[in-house]
């Protein structure tokens, strides 16, 4: 099933991919005991979509999500970036990859803490290579972005969840990546900060055009995402438009606590 | 479809790194001072061995410069009162140099030519090379070479047929580097045998030179006759045989005034008035006089003044003594030559101190500062046994163990660091941060710490290595602060530290450049 269900769900098939996998498979060595924390994954992301990926502790969630943002490399199969094999790059080309294509946000924002809030938007920009005096104006133009310009100067300590949140995702958007890789980004916050974090990554994908991956245990993402994933035991065992979920929503809660 | 084009990612300027370590550094500030506390303490250890080392050393040639005059005299009297043996002739053979006092000394005495002078002079650097390495043996491995012969009985003895091949059989067993091999030491055997009534012959002449001397001053002592009048003293010493050149004579001639004022003057302490005034003065009894006390008073010209003062009062009484004595003697009617009989050791016969005040200061200050300098000669530590950059071997264990410590203790720190900070390098893998930048910022970090700890250790060893010093040598040790070598010693002390804690931080930063980025993502 969770081979032919990524081209059946597809709106027409004209939408350009930006992200593809392949009969992608994970095996972890753990002992005597092998792990298959994915047996064979082929899914097709395209641009500008906003993705929910769905499913219980230990079902391959992250386990994908690390391959999808080439922070690991697959058993088998195959993971095109932007119609780049991840498995192809070396070290060094990974870490372009990682720079500028790719955004990350995290469940726990990992800001560094000794860094002010402009500092840290500015660190992904120093890797690229900008200079300092444009990453100040571009930094100061993202945190504008998300809401927290006149606090440039503050360090995470001094700052809630959710605007450490922001922060981060203004840092995600350092350098204009394709892809937000986002892990439970709203796990840590309380529903009202999380609704509004809910609403700025929107903001981002509609506005800005970004692929936005979504990692999530929240329900309320499926409102605003385009397409939802849901994996389990390490296979896609659905992959639906929103309009297509909405009428069986009793269904999902169904299958996420079955 | 867009193919987008896939580079390598470029590195970060050392500056951006060398700040961003910096921000790093001031958010983890005690973590850090624990770094930078190890290392102070490895580097300061190091650099007060070091400029202790160093200024001590500086403090032993200068007290060797400063006693040169007291040796110079002691060598000259022994010269001329005592007859030489062997072993302190070929001693001074191999330094005396070309032409020089000593050199035509030797060939007046033996009546040689400056050939066989030379010859002698050869033999006996040979020897000397022999001697010393013999020196250097231990008891036991010295007895199973050579028995318990000293000196020239040693050759005499390997020139025994036979001997010298056994000698160097057994010479294996013994660690050491024996100078020369099997043909050198043999040709030596051969000189040294047939120089031998050469030897003889000076040894002689240097005992009839002495007797000569003995017979040239009629009992005076030698240091006396030194400090006389020069014309008269180089004529005694030539007819004798012996030649003093005119700068050493100076010198000898200084030194030799100076021991016989100082003896004049530490002489005053026999009469009864004298010792009484002077242990009054000084609080002490008469039983702990030294002559020491005496110097310490006569030191400043006040204290000479009164010294003499002292003096003619002590005469005075001496004589009003007498001539009581006298007085009372002939109105017993006893004739001259009896009294004269009856006053000898019942009272003492005085000499005037004809020295100006300022002659006895001075003479008093040279010997309180001989008998400092002695006194420090003596806590100079021992100059022999294998060293390394200058440090007997146990201290030099001592210094790599420290530095040992210390790498394993920063390297620690630094671990313990990394695993801290396991999400934060994570994270910035993920922004885009190479394997390379996380491996330098860790040892740039350390470096800096091994810096600022360098720093502080320099500064610290520094100042217990010279409170030592000026403890062990008061004055001397800041007079002969060697300023340039303690610099030196100081860059490579902070040099060292840097290293070190960059050598240290190697590991952890691989570790750490190693982690993949996926553990930012995870969750506690």
């Amino acid at each position: 099933m969770s081979e032919t269900t990524a081209t059946t769900s597809t709106a027409g098939g004209t939408k350009p991919v930006i992200i593809r996998t392949i009969g992608l498979q994970k095996h972890y060595q753990m002992g005597q005991v092998t792990t298959q924390a994915l047996r064979g994954v082929s899914v097709e992301i395209y641009r500008g979509e906003f993705i929910c990926i769905m499913g219980p502790s230990g079902s391959g969630k992250s386990t994908f999500f690390n391959m999808v943002g080439g922070l690991d490399s697959p058993t088998h199969g195959r993971v095109f970036i932007d119609e780049v094999d991840v498995a192809q790059l070396s070290a060094v080309e990974l870490a372009f990859l990682r720079c500028r294509k790719i955004g990350y946000i995290f469940q726990q924002y990992n800001l560094v803490q000794y860094m002010t809030a402009l500092e840290n938007v500015t660190v992904p920009m120093a890797f690229a290579g900008v200079e300092s005096d444009e990453a100040r104006e571009r930094g100061l133009a993202l945190l504008d972005l998300v809401g927290l310009k006149e606090r440039w100067f503050h360090k995470p300590i001094e700052m809630s969840g959710g605007q450490q949140q922001r922060v981060a995702i203004a840092r995600s958007m350092a350098n204009n990546p394709q892809v937000l890789l986002c892990d439970e980004p709203t796990g840590n916050l309380d529903l009202k900060t999380g609704a509004e974090i809910h609403a700025l990554l929107k903001r981002l994908n509609t506005e800005r055009n970004v692929t936005i991956i979504c990692a999530t245990h929240d329900h309320r993402l499926l409102n605003i995402c385009d397409r939802m994933m849901w994996i389990r035991d390490g296979q896609v065992q659905r992959l639906a438009r929103r309009d297509e979920v909405t009428v069986e929503t009793g269904g999902i809660g169904g299958d996420e606590h079955e | 479809m867009k193919q987008i084009d896939v580079k390598d990612q470029a590195g970060l300027s050392i500056g951006r790194c060398l700040k961003l370590t910096a921000q790093g550094i001031r958010y983890r500030l005690v973590r850090s001072l624990i770094t930078v506390v190890i290392v102070a303490l490895a580097v300061a250890f190091l650099m007060m061995m070091l400029s202790t080392s160093y200024i001590d050393r500086q403090v032993a040639q200068d007290i060797h410069r400063r006693t040169n005059a007291q040796r110079l005299l002691a060598d000259w009297v022994d010269t001329l009162t005592v007859p030489m043996n062997e072993t302190n002739l070929a001693a001074k053979l191999s330094q005396a140099c070309c032409g020089g006092a000593f050199w035509r000394e030797v060939g007046k005495w033996g009546g040689l030519s400056d050939e066989q002078v030379a010859r002698l002079h050869e033999v006996g650097l040979a020897e000397q090379d022999y001697e010393r390495f013999l020196a250097r043996l231990k008891p036991g491995e010295r007895s199973s070479l050579i028995g318990s012969r000293e000196g020239g009985a040693v050759f005499v003895f390997l020139s025994e047929p036979g001997r010298a091949d056994e000698f160097l059989k057994d010479l294996k067993n013994v660690r050491g580097s024996f100078p020369g091999d099997k043909a050198q030491l043999q040709a030596f055997l051969k000189d040294f045998q047939s120089t031998a009534d050469l030897r003889q012959r000076v040894l002689t002449g240097h005992a009839a030179a002495v007797a000569a001397m003995a017979q040239a001053i009629h009992g005076q002592k030698v240091t006396e006759l030194l400090a006389s009048d020069s014309a008269q003293t180089r004529d005694v010493l030539q007819r004798s045989g012996f030649f003093v050149d005119e700068i050493e004579f100076a010198v000898l001639q200084g030194q030799a005034r100076l021991e016989v004022d100082a003896t004049r003057l530490v002489g005053l302490l026999r009469y009864k008035a004298v010792r009484g005034a002077v242990a009054r003065r000084e609080s002490v009894s008469i039983s702990e006089l030294t002559p020491g006390i005496v110097f310490g008073i006569a030191s400043s010209v006040k204290g000479a003044t009164w010294l003499k003062e002292q003096m003619a009062t002590a005469l005075q009484e001496n004589q009003n003594a007498r001539k009581e004595m006298a007085d009372a003697l002939a109105k017993e009617g006893k004739t001259a030559p009896e009294i004269e009989k009856a006053l000898v050791g019942i009272t003492e016969t005085t000499e005037p101190l004809d020295l100006s005040p300022e002659r006895i200061a001075e003479v008093s200050q040279a010997e309180l500062r001989n008998q400092k300098l002695s006194a420090l000669e003596s806590k100079l530590p021992a100059q022999d046994g294998p060293t390394l950059l200058g440090f007997s071997s146990m201290t030099a264990w001592l210094i790599i163990i420290s530095f040992l410590v210390c790498v394993v203790g920063v390297a620690n720190a630094m671990l313990m660091s990394v695993t801290e900070r396991f999400r934060e390098i994570a994270t910035m893998k993920c922004l885009g941060a190479l394997d390379s930048f996380i491996m330098i910022i860790f040892v740039l970090e350390s470096s800096l710490q091994g810096l600022a700890g360098g720093l502080v250790g320099v500064v610290l060893g520094l100042l217990l290595g010279i409170l030592h010093s000026l403890w062990g040598f008061g004055g001397l040790a800041l007079a002969n602060l060697p300023g340039a070598t303690l610099g030196l010693a100081a860059i490579a002390c902070l040099l060292s530290g840097i290293v070190l804690a960059a050598l240290a931080a190697i590991y952890p930063a691989f570790v750490a450049a190693r982690l993949a980025p996926m553990e930012a993502m995870r969750v506690e």
